[in-house]
C-alpha cells in the first residue's frame, strides 16, 4: 500500500489528470444530486407551507338553494376524528381563504387572501421573507394583512396604507372592508401565484362567515412518511361522523384543488363559482374531501425524480469514461513498469503483492478525485446558495430566495465508495496481467 | 282663540304638501310589477355595446351578442369584438354560469357576482328581473332625479345568495320603471350606482336600451352598454347549449 502510495505521487502529473477526470465526474454529480435533494426539500417545505401542513380536510354544504358552499360548519366531525391519529400529529390550524380585488385610489390588484389561525402555525409566519413592515404590526392589527411586495408595488402603496378590499363571500355575494397593509414580503411565484396573509377571523369576516368556522384543517404530521396512513385513517374516522367524498374523487381532477386551481383557491375547496348542485346529488351538512401533500406534489416529484435519474445517467457516462481511461492507463504503466515489476518478483514479491501495489494505486487516484472532486462542490454549492435569487419568477423552487443544496454524509459516502469500486474494477484486468508477468522475461524487457 | 287661529293658518299652509304626496304604494307589488315588465314571455335577443372606462387601464370597448330567454332563466352572450376576445361565450343555464375560452377550447365555472369582461357590470346583471324573488322592501322615500318625481326604496335580500345583499332601488312614479340602483355590500359600503337613463319598449314589455355602470370604488371607473337590435323573435333551443358555443367556434 506504501508503495502504490508513493507509485502515485511519484507520477504527479498522470495522477493528477486521472484524479482530475475522476474529480470532475464525481463534482458534477454530487452537485446535481445535491441540489435535486435541496429542490425535493425545498419545494415540499414551500407546499407545506402554502397549504398549511402535510394533511388537509375542506368541507362543502348545499344551501337551502342549492348551491355549494365551500365552508366547514360541522367542525366536531374533524376535531373528533383528529383524536384517532393524535400521536402522530405534530400540530393543527384551521385556514380560510379569499379571492380579492385590493383596491387603493384609482389602481386595482386581484389578490388572495389566506387567513391564518395563529395559535396552530405560530412557526408559519418565521418562514415569510419579509421585506418591509413587521410580523408585530400584523399580529398587533387584527385588520391587517401581508401582501406580496408586487402588489403593493402594482398598487403604488407602501406599509401602513389603507387599502379598499372587495371580495365574494361564500355564498356569492359582494363583501368589502378596508385593512392595512402591515408587512410586504418577497414575491414567490408559480402554482397558482403568491399569497398574502390574513388574520382567520378578518378573512372570516369577509367571506361571511363565524370566526370558528374554517374551509381547511390542515395537519401537520411528527413524521411524514405517516402522510397516506394518517390520510386513509383520517377518511374512515370522519366518515363516521359525516359523509365524506372517496379519495379517488377528492383527489381527481377539480377535487383536489392541488398544485394548480387549488394552489390559486390555497386547497380551500374546488373555486370558482357556487356550482348548482342537481337535486338527486344534495346532501345535508358537511360533506368532507380528506387530500395531501402528495396529491398535489405528484407533478414536482416526477420532474424531480427525473433530475435525479438525468443526475445518474452522467454519473455512469462519466464512470464509464473514467473506467476505460484508468485500464487504458494501467495498460500503459504496465508496459512502462514491466522492468521494475520483473526486479520485484526477483527480490521475492508475490503475485498477489505486484497485483495489489496496481490496485491500491487506483483506489488512492480515484479517492483523491472524488475527494477533491466532493470539495469543489461543496464551494460551489456554497456559492451558488449565497446567490440571491427572489427576484426571479421560480422562488417557489427557492428557500427565502436562495437555492437550497442537500447533501447527505451516507449517500456521498456511498457514491464515493462506488466510484472507487469502479476503479478498482477497472485496474483488475492491466493488475493480474502485471502480477502474471515472469520474472526473467519481466527482467529481459525494455521498451 | 289665537291659537286655534294659528293652528288652522298652519293647517292651510301645509295643505298643498299634504295633497302632493301620493298615496304609497305596495312596494313588494311594484317590485313584482318591475320584474314582470321587465323579464319577456317571448326569447329575445339583442346587441350589445360595451364601453369600460378604466382609470389605470384605459378605456376599451366590447361588442356581445345576447340571447336571453327569461321564462327559464337562461342567457347567452357571445363576444364578437375585440378581434383577440371573438368567440368567447357566457352561458347561463340550469342555474350555473359558465365562461368558454376558445383558445383552451375549455368551460369554466363563474359565480354570478363575477365581473363581465373586467368591466363593473356582473354575470347577475344580464340575467332575468327577480327584485320580488330575492329582496324584501324595508324602507321608501319620495324625491326627485331630474325631473322625474321618484319613490327611493331600500331593499335587503331575502337570502344569502344574490350578488349585492343591499340596494336602493329608484323607481319613477309614473312608469313604475327604475331609472337608479345603488348597489351595496355586505358592510353596506356603497359598491355601484346604475343608471337606466332610457328605455325600449317591445309589446307591453320594457328593456333598459342605455344602462351606466359606475364603480363606486374606483373613482372614474365606469361601464356604458348600449342595446341595439332588440328582436323578440324564437331562439332555437340549442343556442343556450355549451355545444352551441363550441360549435361556433370551429
Amino acid at each position: 500500500m506504501r508503495i502504490a502510495f508513493k507509485n502515485v505521487l511519484r507520477h504527479l502529473k498522470r495522477s493528477l489528470l486521472l484524479g482530475g477526470a475522476i474529480g470532475f465526474g464525481f463534482f458534477v454529480f454530487t452537485l446535481i444530486n445535491s441540489f435535486t435533494n435541496g429542490l425535493s426539500t425545498t419545494v415540499e417545505r414551500n407546499f407545506t407551507d402554502l397549504f398549511g401542513g402535510h394533511v388537509y380536510v375542506t368541507g362543502s354544504e348545499v344551501s337551502e338553494r342549492g348551491s355549494e358552499i365551500n365552508v366547514v360548519k360541522d367542525t366536531f366531525a374533524v376535531e373528533d376524528a383528529v383524536y384517532a391519529i393524535e400521536d402522530k400529529i405534530e400540530s393543527f390550524n384551521t385556514r380560510s381563504s379569499a379571492g380579492t380585488t385590493m383596491v387603493y385610489g384609482t389602481k386595482e390588484e386581484n389578490q388572495r387572501i389566506i387567513g391564518l389561525n395563529f395559535s396552530g402555525e405560530s412557526t408559519f409566519l418565521e418562514t415569510l421573507n419579509i421585506i418591509d413592515g413587521s410580523l408585530e404590526n400584523f399580529l398587533e392589527n387584527p385588520n391587517s394583512v401581508i401582501l406580496p411586495e408586487d402588489t403593493v408595488d402594482k398598487l403604488d402603496a407602501i406599509v401602513g396604507e389603507i387599502l379598499v378590499v372587495r371580495t365574494t363571500t361564500i355564498n356569492g355575494q359582494q363583501n368589502v372592508n378596508d385593512l392595512v397593509v402591515a408587512a410586504t414580503i418577497r414575491t414567490q411565484e408559480g402554482f397558482g401565484g403568491a399569497s398574502g396573509y390574513g388574520h382567520i377571523e378578518t378573512v372570516n369576516q369577509l367571506l361571511n362567515m363565524t370566526p370558528d368556522q374554517y374551509q381547511s384543517f390542515n395537519i401537520y404530521l411528527k413524521d411524514v412518511n405517516d402522510i397516506d396512513f394518517v390520510t386513509e385513517e383520517l377518511q374512515k374516522e370522519i366518515a363516521f361522523f359525516a359523509e365524506v367524498e372517496p379519495r379517488a374523487a377528492a383527489t381527481g381532477p377539480g377535487g383536489a384543488g392541488g398544485a394548480g386551481g387549488g394552489a390559486r383557491g390555497g386547497g380551500f375547496g374546488r373555486g370558482g363559482g357556487n356550482r348548482v348542485v342537481p337535486e338527486e346529488e344534495r346532501w345535508f351538512g358537511t360533506k368532507f374531501r380528506v387530500r395531501n401533500l402528495n396529491d398535489n406534489l405528484t407533478g414536482i416529484r416526477s420532474l424531480i425524480n427525473t433530475m435525479d435519474r438525468i443526475g445518474w445517467i452522467v454519473f455512469c457516462v462519466i464512470l464509464a469514461i473514467i473506467m476505460v481511461g484508468i485500464m487504458n492507463s494501467y495498460r500503459m504503466v504496465m508496459l512502462e513498469r514491466t522492468a521494475e515489476i520483473g526486479t520485484m518478483r526477483a527480490m521475492g514479491v508475490q503475485k498477489g503483492g505486484i497485483r495489489n501495489i496496481f490496485i491500491w494505486e487506483a483506489f488512492f487516484t480515484a479517492l483523491g478525485g472524488a475527494l477533491a472532486g466532493l470539495l469543489l462542490a461543496l464551494i460551489a454549492m456554497f456559492i451558488f446558495g449565497q446567490l440571491d435569487l427572489s427576484a426571479g419568477r421560480f422562488s417557489f423552487f427557492l428557500s427565502k430566495g436562495h437555492l437550497q443544496f442537500q447533501t447527505s454524509i451516507l449517500e456521498t459516502a456511498r457514491n464515493i465508495a462506488i466510484l472507487c469500486a469502479m476503479a478498482v474494477a477497472s485496474v483488475y484486468v492491466p493488475a493480474m496481467a502485471a502480477a502474471n508477468l515472469k520474472p526473467a522475461e519481466a527482467l529481459r524487457t525494455s521498451y | 282663540m289665537k291659537h286655534t287661529i294659528l293652528l288652522l293658518l298652519f293647517a292651510v299652509l301645509m295643505m298643498p304638501n299634504v295633497l302632493a304626496q301620493d298615496e304609497v304604494p305596495d312596494f313588494q307589488e311594484v317590485l313584482s310589477n318591475i320584474d314582470r315588465i321587465s323579464n319577456f314571455g317571448t326569447d329575445i335577443s339583442l346587441t350589445m355595446a360595451m364601453d369600460i372606462k378604466d382609470p389605470e387601464e384605459g378605456d376599451s370597448t366590447r361588442k356581445v351578442q345576447q340571447f336571453r330567454r327569461d321564462q327559464d332563466d337562461m342567457f347567452m352572450m357571445l363576444i364578437q369584438e375585440p378581434e383577440s376576445r371573438l368567440g368567447q361565450g357566457t352561458l347561463r343555464v340550469d342555474d350555473s354560469i359558465w365562461s368558454y375560452d376558445p383558445e383552451s377550447r375549455q368551460f369554466a365555472y363563474r359565480s354570478r357576482s363575477d365581473s363581465f369582461e373586467g368591466s363593473s357590470a356582473r354575470n347577475s346583471d344580464f340575467r332575468r328581473s327577480s327584485n320580488a324573488e330575492n329582496y324584501d322592501v324595508v324602507g321608501h322615500s319620495e324625491g326627485k332625479l331630474g325631473n322625474f318625481d321618484v319613490w327611493i326604496v331600500e331593499l335587503e335580500a331575502k337570502h344569502e345568495e344574490v350578488t349585492f345583499p343591499f340596494k336602493t332601488i329608484t323607481i319613477s312614479k309614473g312608469t313604475n320603471l327604475i331609472l337608479k340602483t345603488e348597489d351595496y355590500g355586505l358592510t353596506k359600503r356603497l359598491l355601484r350606482t346604475s343608471y337606466f337613463p332610457s328605455y325600449t319598449k317591445i309589446d307591453d314589455k320594457f328593456i333598459a336600451n342605455k344602462t351606466i355602470f359606475v364603480d363606486a370604488l374606483v373613482e372614474g371607473k365606469s361601464t356604458t352598454i348600449t342595446y341595439d337590435n332588440i328582436s323578440a323573435s324564437d331562439i332555437p333551443d340549442n343556442v343556450f347549449t355549451k355545444a352551441y358555443i363550441e360549435r361556433v367556434n370551429r
